[in-house]
């Protein structure tokens, strides 16, 4: 559960944005068993996209 | 997601591999796939605060923080061909448009 943020300034969290030719860093997730897992390493060797989205809000 | 996953077929047939994620939970990402008929991988309970540490996604930050839609075009050598961020409710990446950056990126991997 990610904690509570608040006062950290949100500037604080955001690095640099990624640009083309930079390595896309591992992110960890979850599957549909609710197994733990990267999910860039599942990518490798072949062209994908990723799309982070907002889910319930 | 309804946009994409209305053409995920087609952005599948050119042989891109997709898959999406957010904060939710594991049942309720399961309830959307489901409900969405997605025929692509759903990943749950992604770290907010690490992914936009990690990657420079923004994230709606509160009680409950969410990542903003952010799309990533990976190259087959794990690199980045490129990044499309929203900062809040609106701004996507088309599938149209992820699928004329797949056939440039393929174009230029080929003449190089």
């Amino acid at each position: 559960m990610t904690p509570l943020i608040e006062p950290i300034r949100r500037s604080q969290l955001m690095n640099e944005r990624l640009s083309p030719g930079d390595a896309m860093p591992a992110i960890m997730g979850k599957d549909s068993d609710g197994n733990e897992v990267d999910l860039v390493a599942s990518l490798a060797g072949r062209f994908a996209f990723v799309q982070l989205f907002r889910g319930h809000w | 997601m309804v946009d994409l996953s209305v053409h995920a077929g087609l952005l599948q047939d050119e042989g891109l591999h997709v898959i999406a994620a957010s904060v939710d939970s594991v049942d309720d990402t399961n309830d959307l796939k489901s409900g969405l008929r997605l025929e692509f991988p759903l990943f749950a309970e992604i770290d907010a605060v690490a992914v936009a540490r990690a990657t420079g996604a923004f994230i709606e930050a509160g009680e409950r923080a969410f990542m903003q839609a952010t799309g990533f075009m990976l190259a087959p050598d794990g690199n980045v061909g490129t990044a499309v961020y929203a900062t809040g409710p609106i701004g996507r990446i088309t599938p149209t448009e992820i699928l004329r950056a797949l056939r440039f990126a393929r174009a230029a991997a080929s003449s190089s």
